[in-house]
C-alpha cells in the first residue's frame, strides 16, 4: 500500500444470489457490510451497498478503489437473455454455430435436447468469400452482397452484427472490408469481427466467442451505464475478470466475456493474497456455497490457467483461471434410487425453499439438514444466530430416506465429501500435481464445514480457513490488481532444434504489438511504468491438435517444450517439427499487500474463555459425544483447538473432526492439520 | 463395517479411475482422432474379468463388447504377469469391433494378489490394409482391412516389445503416430493400475473386492427393475441394412424381443447371412449395440457393468451379418450396429410411447488418404445427422446419435494438416421427417481435394429414411455425390469409394431423423420459425 492511500478506503462488492457483500478496508480496519441483492437490477444493490457502507462506517468521501465481481454477463448467457445479434459467415458455414462439435451432451438419453444457439438460423447469413489456410484470399467478398445481407438483417431489427469468416485469424482483410462497408451504410449498427474479438484458430470456438461477446455488449452496456449511479465513485470502479485481474468498466462494455468468472476468480485471487501472507503459496481453493462448489489450483501462488471456457455447450476463448465447478452444495438434495442406493444432487433446494431445516416449506432432505443432525451445524450457527435452523424439520426430511437417521445423515455427508474430493482430484492429481504439496483453502458458507474431511479424502495434509470465509470473494475484490491479457494465434513452425532468427523476429514483433496495446489499456487506469509482464507461449508438435503452455524463454523455448511434454505426457519427439501456436501476454499493475490483522499472542490449547457453547455431535462410528463450540472472534494467535470441535464465526462454521488440530495464525487464519 | 454409502463412495472412485484413464489417453495421444475426436474408451474389471466401471465416451465400445474382448485376451494368454500389457484388434480371435479399434489390457496385482484388470480401446486413424484409414469399401476379405493382431504382449513385465511396435509401424500409414498412440494407451493403463492400487491401499483389498461385487449387484437390481416395469412382452421387429458396397441388395435384420419377468432376451434368428462386403458386425460390436438399445430405451441411468447386462440374453446366429465367420470383412459393421439399435427401439416403441422416432441411423465413416509431398497420410471421421423427434420435442439438428459421439475435427485444423479443403458443413433443409414434432435435420459436408487422394464412405439410410412414429414421416434419406471435373455424379450405393483429383469434390449428405405424430397437429408457431430459419422451405410463413 502506498503512503497516500493509507487513510483512504478500498471497497470490494460481490453480487450474490441473495446478498450483495461489501468488504471495506479503511486504514487498518476490515469492515463487512451486506445488503439484499436486487436480481432484476443488480446495479441497485451495488450502488446501495457502497453508499450505505460509506455512511454506516463514516468512510471518507475519497474512495481509492472499488473492485466489483458481477454475475450480469453469466446470468444473461445462462438464461438466454442476451441481445439480438446477426452473424455473417463464409458461404457454406452458416450452421457452424449450431452444429458445434457435432456431439451430444448426454450419451444415453434419447430425449436429449441441445442448448439453444445464441443466434437463430434466420439471423445467420452467408457471404461468398474465402481465405485459405496460408492467408491467401481465394474469394473476395462483394460489397453488393454484403450490403444486401446487412440490409436483410437490419430490416428485421438487428443492430448488432458479428462477422466470423474462416481463417480470419491468419488474414483478417475480408472481415475488415465487410465491417467497413456495413458501418459506412449503417452507422447505427455496432459490428464486431472475430479477428478482433478472438484472433485464435478453431472456427466454431472463435465464432461462438465472437457471437456471445457481441450479444452481451448491450447487456453489459446497460449495466455499466446503471453503475454511473455511483456518482463520483464511478471513476474508481474496476471489474473483476476471469483471469483474476481487474479492468476498467468502459473496456468491459466491449469485452463482456471477460467477466464470465468475475466472482469466482476473485475468490482465487483472494486465496493467492492469503497464501502470500501466511507463506503457504501452493493451495487448492475450495468455495462451497448453497448450490455449487468452485475448486481451483494455485501452484506456488499462480492459479492454473486455461484458454477456453464452456458454458451451456458453447465455448468462449480467452485466458481464464481454471475453475472446476460442480453442482453440489449445502442445498443439494439426497434421494434413493430403486436399488436403495443413496445419491446426492444434482437437484438442489437452492435458497428458496432451501433445506428443510430453514423452515421455508422445503421438505426434501439436503446436505445442510444432515450437517444439522450430526451437530456440525447448530440451530443458531448461521449469520451469528440471526437465522435459526429447525432440527425437527431436518429429522423429518432425512427420515423419508430410512429409519436410522444418524447413519443416513453420516452417509449424506460422506457421499457429498466424495464428490468434492473428485473435484479436487480433477484440478490436482489429474493435472500431474501431488496433493501432498497443497493445502485446501476453504471458504464460502459451507466450505469450512466440509474441508477437513474433503482434504483427508483427497490426501491433502492441511486446511486453511481465511479470516472471513463467508465473504472471501469480496475480500479478493478489495485488493484487486489491474491486469489485461491478450492472445493471438501465430502458427509459426520450425524444423531445427532452435527457432531460427526470422521466426524469433516475428514472435518478438507480435509480443511487442500486444504489449503496446496492453500498455495503452493500463494507462487508462493510471498505470504507466509499473507494469509487470508475463509472456506465455503455447507450442505443440506439428500434427498435434492441442498445445502446451510455457513461460517464454527466448533460447530455451524448444528444449523447455520437449522437457515439459515428457513430464506431462510421458513421451516427447525431439526430432519432430515444433510449432508456436499462440502467444499470450499479460500486463499486471503493481500488486497489493493487504494489511492483515495482527492478533495478540494467546498460545493457549482449547481456551475455555473462547467457548461459547457445547453441543452433542455424532462421531464417525455413530456414537454421540459433547463438543465445544468456539467463538472465532475470541481466539488469539497460536491458540490450538483440537477436534472434535466446532469454530463459529459470522458467515461460516468450521468443523474439526477427531484427530484434526487447528492453529490460529496471527492474521486470524486457521491452519488445520487434518 | 460396510455402511449404506460405502459401495457408492468406492463406486465413484471406480468410475473416476476410468474417466481419468480416458483423459490421460486423450491428452497423451498424438493423433487428432483420439485426442480431438475422442474415439476411445476405458474400463475397469474385477479379477474374474467382469466389467465394474466404464468411462462415458463411445457407446460402440460399451459394456458387454469390451468385456468380451477382455475375456478373449485372458483366454489367449498362457500366463499374465505383473506389468504385462496385452493387445488385440482382431474381431475373431480377439473379439474386437474392427481392426482400427485397438484394445490394450493389463492386470492389477496388489501384493501379488489379483485385484482386477484395466483395458482401454482407441480407434487408430490407420491400421494398414488396402485403403487409407483402413475403413475401405468394396472389400471382400478382412485381409484387405489391415494388420490383424490376434494376441500379443506389447509389454512384458515392464519391458516394451520394441520389435512388435516396429512391426505395427511398418504396416500402417503414419506409423510414428501409431507408436505414440499405443504408448499413450499403455500410459493410460498404468494410470488405472496406480489409482486402483491407491484405492486398495486406502480401503483394503477385501473392501474393494466387495465394492466391485456391490456395484455389479446394485446395477443388476436396477436393470431387473427397469425390465420388469416394461411388463412381459413378445415383439417382432424388422429393419434393413442397405448395400454392402458391392451389390445393391438389402440385408434384413430380424428381432424377437421378449421380456419375461426380470429377464429380457433378444433373438436375431432370421437375420441375413453374413455379407460379402464389409458391413458385417463383429459379435462384440453387435452386443454393444444391443446393450445400448436396451439401456437408452428403458434404463438410461443404470451404470454399464457386468451386473446390468446379466439379466439380458442375446442370440446372434453364427454366420449371420451380426456374427460373421472369418475371413469376412467387418470394417463397416458400425453402420449395421446402428441398425441393431434402431430395431430394438422399434420393438420398444410398440409398448413405450416415450421412445422417439428413428435417428439418422448411420455413422457415415469417411476416410481420405494418399501420398502428399512424399508422405502417406490418412484422415478419418464420422458425420452426424438428424436425431429422431420425440413425443414432446423436435429432433436435434446435425448431431451424432446412438453408438457414436465423436467430435468433429475443426476445419481450421483439417486444412492445416491435410491436403484437402472443406467447402460446406451445414444443415440440410427439409431433411427432418414431418410430424407433430419434426425429425432433426441431416448434415451436408463437402470435401475438395488439393492433392490427389482416394476416399471411402460407409453410409446408411440412403434408400429408406429413418422411420417416423405415430403418424410421423420418415426422415429424408442420405446421399453421396462426387463432382469430378465439374460434373456431378450420384453414388448408387451407400458404401462408396473412389479417387479425387485436385479440384474434385465429394459431397456427403446424412439422413434426417424421423418425425413423431401427425404433421397436421404441428404447432403453427414452431412451423413459422422453421420457415423463417429456412429449416423447411416451400411454404411461406403466415406472418
Amino acid at each position: 500500500m502506498t503512503h497516500q492511500e493509507e487513510f483512504s478506503a478500498r471497497i470490494g462488492v460481490d453480487t450474490g444470489g441473495t446478498f450483495t457483500d461489501v468488504f471495506i478496508n479503511y486504514g487498518n480496519q476490515w469492515l463487512v457490510h451486506k445488503v439484499p441483492s436486487t436480481p432484476k437490477n443488480p446495479e441497485q444493490a451495488v450502488i446501495e451497498g457502497v453508499k450505505s457502507a460509506i455512511v454506516k462506517h463514516s468512510l471518507p468521501e475519497q474512495i481509492s478503489f472499488i473492485g466489483h465481481g458481477t454475475t450480469v454477463a453469466t446470468n444473461a448467457l445462462l438464461e438466454g437473455k442476451m441481445g439480438k445479434v446477426g452473424l455473417l459467415t463464409t458461404e457454406g458455414f452458416r450452421d457452424i454455430l449450431e452444429i458445434g462439435r457435432q456431439a451430444r451432451s448426454s450419451l444415453y438419453d434419447l430425449n436429449f435436447q441441445r442448448a439453444t444457439p445464441p443466434i437463430p438460423r434466420r439471423f445467420r447469413l452467408e457471404i461468398k468469400e474465402r481465405t485459405l489456410v496460408n492467408g491467401d484470399i481465394e474469394i473476395h467478398p462483394s460489397q453488393d452482397e454484403v450490403l444486401e445481407k446487412a440490409t436483410q438483417l437490419y430490416e428485421t431489427g438487428v443492430r448488432n452484427i458479428a462477422i466470423s469468416y474462416l481463417f480470419s485469424y491468419v488474414n483478417s482483410t475480408n472481415e475488415q472490408k465487410t465491417r467497413k462497408w456495413i458501418s459506412e451504410t449503417f452507422p447505427d449498427v455496432s459490428i464486431s469481427i472475430s479477428s478482433d474479438v478472438s484472433p485464435l484458430y478453431r472456427e466454431f470456438e472463435r465464432t461462438s466467442t465472437t457471437v456471445i461477446n457481441t450479444a452481451l455488449v448491450p447487456v453489459m452496456k446497460n449495466y455499466i451505464d446503471g453503475l454511473s449511479g455511483l456518482g463520483p465513485h464511478y471513476s474508481k470502479l474496476a471489474i473483476s475478470e476471469s483471469s483474476g485481474g481487474f479492468i476498467d468498466p468502459d473496456i468491459v462494455i466491449d469485452r463482456p466475456i471477460v467477466t464470465l468468472l468475475s466472482g469466482p476468480a476473485a475468490g482465487v485471487a483472494a486465496t493467492a493474497l492469503l497464501g502470500k501472507e501466511i507463506e503457504i503459496p501452493s493451495m487448492i481453493s475450495y468455495d462451497m456455497g448453497g448450490t455449487s462448489t468452485d475448486v481451483s489450483l494455485l501452484d506456488n501462488g499462480s492459479p492454473e490457467m486455461v484458454s477456453e471456457l464452456w458454458l451451456q455447450e458453447y465455448p468462449v476463448q480467452g485466458n481464464s483461471i481454471n475453475i472446476e465447478t460442480i453442482g453440489a452444495g449445502g442445498g443439494s438434495i439426497a434421494w434413493r434410487d430403486e436399488a436403495g442406493n443413496l445419491h446426492i444432487g444434482p437437484q438442489s433446494a437452492g435458497a428458496d425453499p432451501g433445506p428443510a431445516c430453514y423452515g421455508k416449506n422445503g421438505v426434501l432432505p439436503t446436505t445442510t439438514d444432515a450437517n444439522l443432525l450430526l451437530g456440525r451445524l447448530g440451530e443458531q450457527s448461521l449469520l451469528g444466530g440471526t437465522f435459526s435452523l429447525n432440527s425437527e424439520l431436518a429429522k423429518k426430511a432425512i427420515g423419508t430416506l430410512g429409519d436410522n437417521i444418524r447413519e443416513i445423515a453420516g452417509s449424506i455427508i460422506a457421499i457429498t465429501n466424495t464428490d468434492m474430493a473428485q473435484a479436487v482430484r480433477l484440478v490436482s492429481v489429474e493435472r500431474g500435481y501431488d496433493p501432498l504439496d497443497f493445502s485446501l483453502c476453504a471458504f464460502g458458507g459451507a466450505g469450512p464445514l466440509h474441508a477437513v474431511e474433503v482434504a483427508r479424502e483427497s490426501n491433502l495434509p492441511q486446511v486453511i480457513v481465511p479470516p472471513t470465509p463467508g465473504i472471501f470473494c469480496a475480500f479478493g475484490l478489495v485488493f484487486g490488481v489491474p491486469r489485461y491479457t491478450l492472445s493471438r494465434t501465430l502458427l509459426l513452425e520450425n524444423k531445427s532444434q532452435k527457432f531460427d532468427l526470422e521466426i524469433m523476429k516475428k514472435l518478438e514483433k507480435e509480443i511487442n504489438n500486444l504489449k503496446n496495446r496492453i500498455s495503452s489499456l493500463l494507462r487508462k487506469q493510471g498505470i504507466i511504468d509499473d507494469i509487470n509482464w508475463e509472456v506465455a507461449i503455447e507450442l505443440r508438435y506439428k500434427g498435434q491438435t492441442y498445445e502446451l503452455r510455457l513461460p517464454y524463454t527466448e533460447n530455451e523455448l524448444i528444449n523447455d517444450f520437449h522437457r515439459r511434454h515428457l513430464l506431462r505426457y510421458d513421451w516427447n519427439l525431439k526430432q519432430e517439427t515444433v510449432e508456436i501456436v499462440n502467444c499470450i501476454i499479460t500486463g499486471n499493475g503493481p500488486s497489493m499487500i493487504p494489511n492483515f490483522p495482527k492478533l495478540e499472542e494467546g498460545a493457549r490449547t482449547n481456551p475455555k474463555n473462547a467457548v461459547k457453547s457445547q453441543r452433542s455431535i455424532v462421531l464417525d462410528d455413530g456414537d454421540m459425544t459433547n463438543a465445544f463450540v468456539y467463538n472465532r472472534s475470541q481466539l488469539l494467535a497460536n491458540d490450538e483447538i483440537t477436534g472434535p470441535s466446532i469454530i463459529e464465526d459470522y458467515g461460516s462454521t468450521t468443523w474439526l473432526p477427531e484427530g484434526a488440530k487447528a492453529v490460529v495464525h496471527h492474521s486470524g487464519t486457521l491452519i488445520v492439520r487434518v | 463395517m460396510i455402511r449404506d454409502s460405502a459401495f457408492q463412495i468406492i463406486g465413484k472412485y471406480f468410475y473416476a479411475i476410468t474417466e481419468e484413464m480416458a483423459l490421460r489417453l486423450r491428452l497423451s495421444a498424438f493423433s487428432p482422432n483420439i485426442r480431438d475426436r475422442r474415439d476411445l474408451s476405458c474400463a475397469l474389471f474385477d479379477s474374474n474379468g467382469l466389467l465394474v466401471s466404464q468411462s462415458e465416451t463411445i457407446p460402440a465400445h460399451l459394456g458387454p463388447g469390451i468385456q468380451m474382448t477382455l475375456q478373449s485376451l485372458l483366454k489367449n494368454a498362457d500366463e499374465i504377469l505383473d506389468r504385462d500389457v496385452l493387445i488385440t484388434n482382431d474381431p475373431f480371435a480377439g473379439s474386437s469391433n474392427h481392426l482400427p479399434d485397438v484394445t490394450l489390457a493389463a492386470p492389477i496385482f496388489y501384493n501379488s494378489a489379483p485385484a482386477g484388470y484395466v483395458a482401454c480401446r482407441a480407434h487408430h486413424a490407420d491400421i494398414g490394409g488396402s485403403s487409407p484409414g483402413s475403413m475401405g469399401s468394396g472389400i471382400t476379405e478382412i485381409y484387405q482391412e489391415g494388420l490383424r493382431i490376434p494376441f500379443e504382449k506389447i509389454r512384458e513385465e515392464g519391458t516394451i516389445n520394441k520389435n512388435f511396435l516396429e512391426l505395427v509401424m511398418a504396416n500402417t500409414r503414419e506409423g510414428r503416430a501409431r507408436k505414440s498412440d499405443l504408448l499413450a494407451q499403455v500410459a493410460a493403463l498404468d494410470t488405472g493400475i496406480t489409482r486402483l492400487s491407491e484405492l486398495i491401499e486406502k480401503k483394503t483389498l477385501d473392501i474393494v473386492r466387495e465394492a466391485m461385487k456391490g456395484v455389479q449387484a446394485s446395477a443388476k437390481i436396477l436393470m431387473e427393475k427397469a425390465i420388469e416395469k416394461v411388463g412381459d412382452i413378445d415383439i417382432q421387429g424388422e429393419d434393413w441394412v442397405e448395400d454392402d458396397g458391392l451389390a445393391e441388395n438389402m440385408h434384413k435384420l430380424q428381432l424377437n424381443l421378449q421380456i419375461k419377468g426380470r429377464k429380457l432376451s433378444l433373438d436375431f434368428s432370421g437375420s441375413a447371412n453374413q455379407a460379402k462386403g464389409g458391413i458385417n458386425t463383429a459379435k462384440s460390436l453387435a452386443l454393444a449395440g444391443c446393450f445400448f438399445g436396451i439401456k437408452a430405451g428403458i434404463a438410461p441411468q443404470v451404470p454399464p457393468n457386468a451386473g446390468s447386462f446379466s439379466p439380458i440374453h442375446v442370440n446372434l446366429p453364427k454366420g449371420s451379418i451380426l456374427n460373421p465367420n472369418p475371413p469376412s470383412p467387418v470394417a463397416g459393421g458400425n453402420e449395421t450396429a446402428q441398425r441393431v439399435v434402431d430395431i430394438i427401439l422399434l420393438c420398444f416403441s410398440k409398448v413405450l410411447p416415450r421412445i422417439p422416432a428413428a435417428s439418422n441411423g448411420a455413422m457415415t465413416d469417411t476416410t481420405l488418404g494418399g501420398i502428399h509431398l512424399g508422405e502417406a497420410w490418412s484422415f478419418y471421421e464420422t458425420i452426424g445427422g438428424g436425431s429422431g423427434a420425440t413425443a414432446t420435442h423436435d429432433g436435434v439438428d446435425g448431431v451424432h446419435c446412438y453408438l457414436t459421439n465423436t467430435f468433429n475435427t475443426p476445419i481450421e485444423v483439417i486444412e492445416r494438416s491435410y491436403p484437402f479443403r472443406i467447402r460446406r458443413y451445414e444443415l440440410i433443409p427439409d431433411s427432418g421427417g414431418k410430424g407433430k414434432y419434426r425429425g432433426g435435420l441431416g448434415i451436408r459436408r463437402e470435401f475438395e481435394a488439393v492433392d490427389e487422394c482416394s476416399f471411402a464412405v460407409l453410409g446408411e439410410r440412403n434408400k429408406i429414411g429413418p422411420w417416423g412414429l405415430q403418424g410421423g414421416m420418415n426422415g429424408r434419406t442420405g446421399q453421396i455425390f462426387t463432382i469430378i471435373d465439374g460434373v456431378q455424379h450420384k453414388a448408387l450405393l451407400s458404401k462408396f469409394h473412389g479417387i479425387l483429383k485436385p479440384g474434385d469434390r465429394l459431397r456427403i449428405e446424412v439422413a434426417g431423423g424421423g418425425g413423431f405424430g401427425d404433421s397436421k397437429e404441428r404447432n403453427v408457431h414452431a412451423e413459422d420459425l422453421d420457415v423463417l430459419d429456412e429449416k423447411i422451405t416451400g411454404r411461406k410463413s403466415k406472418e
